[in-house]
């Protein structure tokens, strides 16, 4: 990783690496729709693209050790998440029981691919409406958001950038970067949390 | 347990920091230690993570229910993987104090290889000392990352005539460690487990962790 | 640079040949002996057990883990913490024929590896391009055959069978071997349970773990892969070799002597090497230093002597890195380096159980 463009995942992995089995908790809590989504264009069956998730999850945490941060963190996570999908591929092949509805061809490998909103297999109309809603909600509160804010949190979020890029972009200090980040998210945070707190008691 | 909501927003600020890779090390563990202990850490946690998702993709967004079930599935999975990793017990008071190592220089500010190794160090007369492995650097203690701590040798209660009386732990406690003192032990430390390789109660390979070479430098 | 050997095997593994075949069958019964022991000694597990019980049981768990160290065919990543630091490497150990084959490559730090054939270790450093060669001294890797420890390590460590768990995607079998005084450290083993090979070990005291070496994965009974260790030599072909001198002599032919009293329980002098060890400083970059190691059939102390020098030898004194500690110290015109996974004070007694012999009476001519 170069200097400019540092994983923002290190601190994650290296605590997961001194035995803290929860940081990486952390991590899946992270990545776990973006890998689902990913595995989710190669096998249809939508509990079995949970399942392959698991899978994912679990092989990346036994093989952190090996991890060596030539790569992004993510990087790596999502080729053990196609290699891993991919192996659940051929085993079905091989499996006369799994009908070709299972299977799905495309490797769109596209990170911000928005064709709308995606119907999967198995969301009930009511999780499809929710999600519709966090979607707009988020969108809305940022549309809300002053100029300063939402210039930072989508340098972070959209285009990627380090908070020394971003104080560069801004041309303010990296400090103030990382204030108006986490005013912005908070911003947020606060219209999107009643939707997200709909039970009782610890949910994570 | 949950945080009084002056605490709150400070964890928040932490995990902000710590989400794109802006925490300091002491930072950070106070992050983690908050996850552990916190539901609305692991919550905010959650939520700044859809938030981002959902900026870079509307089908990212979800109702949390499946991402829950999806965790708590995961956790025991987790708890059936034997942590292979020593366990950082930080809860234990320590017998002797903690010996706190000098910072090993890295190349970030507030950067993670605090620790890590570097490269070669240079001696001062001219030879160069290659430590293959981290374990003779100690990384600085950030709070909550001390180590196993040392042992002051304690007399044996049983009757094992043989063990004589110990020198006083003050005479036994551990010294500083600098670079210096680590490449300095490094040849008897690789000696010791090259001796040894192989025997029975050891994992293979223990060598290599400890292997040194000590040349003139260039 | 040694990239990632490729260690995975290249068919699907076989069934073991006719003679692991016949090993796997002995071990079998070894472990179905062990369980039943195990299982009329649970009965007393809440008490301490005596020695004698132990030492039938524990013979049993020595030569099963000792086979499949040295026949079993595998590949695996191996993941040692300590001090709060981790490092893990990658390992490959493979029977052929009567040779026995290493690899071992570090994940972490200074690029380094390491090969062996039989009794000779190799270690590469492939940024320097040197290769250091030493050989092994068989005596140190199976003591229980030399110097009969398995009657000794019941002596000093309770054997408790513990309940199993899974290490690496195996079923474990798990013992704990209880140090019965405090010269010595607890040993914690998990044993993969189809055919004994060690997978996990961790150093404790008082029910902390001082240090951890595991594998977070590993594939046991793999086809051998004896070229992924003969090319990888062929490869440091050009490297300048290192051959450390390591000569055999004994600790009273050197004019050293222990006093019996002082010696910690259980530990017995393995042997006495003068060796050249490569040293910083101002001087010459190597300096003769005599290394006396001792075990107590389980753990293992060396003790390394030579004249003192002012220049080099400084301080002294206590470091600990995971359940390593080194101790040094001046002893008069000497300068003493003590290194164990034992606690301070075995160090320490070892160090003042070191005497020069006195001299000769002078002989009338």
């Amino acid at each position: 990783m170069t200097a400019l463009n540092p994983d923002p995942d290190a601190a994650l992995v290296e605590r997961v690496k001194r035995g803290d089995v929860r940081a990486f908790e952390m991590l899946v809590v992270k990545y776990q729709r973006r890998i689902e989504r990913l595995i989710a264009r190669m096998v249809r069956d939508v509990d079995l693209v949970a399942d392959i998730a698991q899978e994912t999850f679990i092989r990346a945490y036994r093989a952190l050790p090996q991890f060596r941060a030539e790569s992004a963190f993510y990087t790596w996570l999502y080729r053990i998440a196609v290699n891993t999908a991919k192996k659940a591929l051929v085993d079905m092949k091989r499996d006369p029981i799994v009908t070709q509805t299972s299977l799905q061809g495309s490797e769109d490998e596209d990170e911000t691919y928005r064709p709308g909103m995606e119907p999967t297999d198995g969301e009930t109309p009511e999780a499809l409406l929710a999600s519709k809603e966090i979607a707009a909600t988020v969108n809305a509160a940022i549309a809300a958001l002053s100029e300063d804010l939402r210039q930072a949190i989508t340098l972070r979020e959209i285009e990627g950038l380090s908070y020394e890029e971003i104080s560069e972009v801004m041309n303010c200090p990296i400090g103030t970067v990382r204030s108006r980040i986490f005013r912005a998210r908070e911003a947020i945070a606060e219209r999107l949390r009643p939707l997200l707190d709909t039970r009782e008691g610890n949910r994570w | 347990m949950s945080l009084p909501d002056s605490d709150r927003s400070q964890y928040r600020r932490l995990l902000s920091a710590l989400a794109d890779g802006d925490a300091t090390q002491g930072e950070a563990a106070r992050a983690f230690d908050a996850w552990r202990e916190d539901e609305d850490t692991r919550a905010s946690w959650h939520c700044y993570q859809l938030i981002g998702d959902v900026m870079r993709s509307d089908d990212l967004a979800k109702p949390p229910a499946r991402d829950e079930s999806f965790l708590q599935a995961l956790r025991e999975r987790l708890a059936d993987e034997p942590v292979v990793l020593a366990p950082v017990d930080t809860a234990e008071p320590a017998p002797v104090a903690v010996v706190e190592q000098p910072a090993v220089a890295n190349a970030r500010a507030g950067g993670w290889l605090g620790g890590r190794w570097q490269g070669p160090i240079a001696m001062a007369a001219g030879f160069l000392a290659v430590i293959g492995g981290l374990q003779v650097m100690r990384s600085p203690s950030g709070g909550t990352t001390a180590g196993p701590v040392a042992l002051a040798g304690a007399p044996a209660a049983s009757g094992s005539a043989v063990v004589a009386a110990v020198a006083p732990a003050a005479a036994l406690a551990p010294v500083p460690q600098t670079q210096a003192t680590a490449a300095q032990l490094a040849p008897y430390l690789a000696a010791h487990r090259q001796s040894t390789m192989n025997a029975t109660f050891q994992m293979p390979g223990g060598d290599i962790r400890n292997a040194s070479l000590v040349q003139p430098a260039p | 640079m040694i990239g990632q050997p490729s260690l995975a095997p290249r068919r699907p593994a076989r069934a073991p040949d006719r003679r692991g075949r016949r090993a796997v069958l002995r071990s079998a019964r070894a472990v179905a002996v062990a369980m039943a022991v195990a299982a009329t000694g649970a009965v007393q597990a809440q008490g301490a057990s005596a020695p004698a019980e132990n030492a039938v049981e524990l013979r049993n768990w020595l030569h099963r883990i000792h086979e499949a160290a040295t026949r079993s065919n595998y590949v695996g990543t191996l993941v040692n913490s300590a001090g709060g630091s981790v490092v893990s490497s990658r390992v490959a150990h493979y029977c052929e024929g009567r040779n026995e084959l290493e690899r071992v490559d570090a994940l972490d730090g200074e690029a380094r590896g390491m090969l062996r054939v039989n009794d000779e270790v190799r270690t590469l450093w492939p940024r320097l391009r040197i290769a250091v060669v030493e050989p092994i001294d068989p005596r140190a890797s199976f003591p229980s055959l030399v110097t009969g420890s398995e009657q000794r390590i019941p002596d000093f460590y309770e054997l408790q069978v513990q309940p199993a768990e899974r290490v690496a995607g195996h079923d474990a079998d798990r013992l704990l071997l209880k140090a019965r005084d405090a010269a010595r450290f607890d040993h914690l083993v998990w044993t993969d349970r189809a055919t004994g090979l060690l997978l996990r070990v961790d150093t404790q005291v008082d029910g902390r773990t001082l240090e951890s070496s595991a594998f977070s994965e590993v594939k046991i009974g793999v086809r051998p892969d004896p070229n992924a260790i003969y090319a990888e030599l062929h490869r440091a072909d050009g490297y300048h070799v290192l051959k450390p001198q390591v000569r055999s002599t004994r600790l009273e032919s050197e004019g050293w002597q222990l006093s019996p009293k002082l010696v910690p329980a259980g530990f017995q002098t393995l042997g006495c090497v003068r060796r050249a060890l490569p040293m910083p400083g101002p001087d010459a970059g190597e300096a003769s230093v005599l290394q006396a190691i001792f075990s107590d059939g389980l753990t293992h102390v060396s003790l390394f002597i030579e004249p003192y020098q002012p220049q080099r030898h400084k301080g002294g004194g206590l470091t600990v890195m995971g359940a390593t500690h080194t101790l040094t110290r001046r002893v008069n015109d000497w300068w003493m380096t003590a290194v164990g996974d034992v606690p301070p004070a075995t160090l320490d007694q070892f160090v003042r159980a070191l005497e020069r012999k006195p001299d000769p009476p002078q002989q009338a001519r």
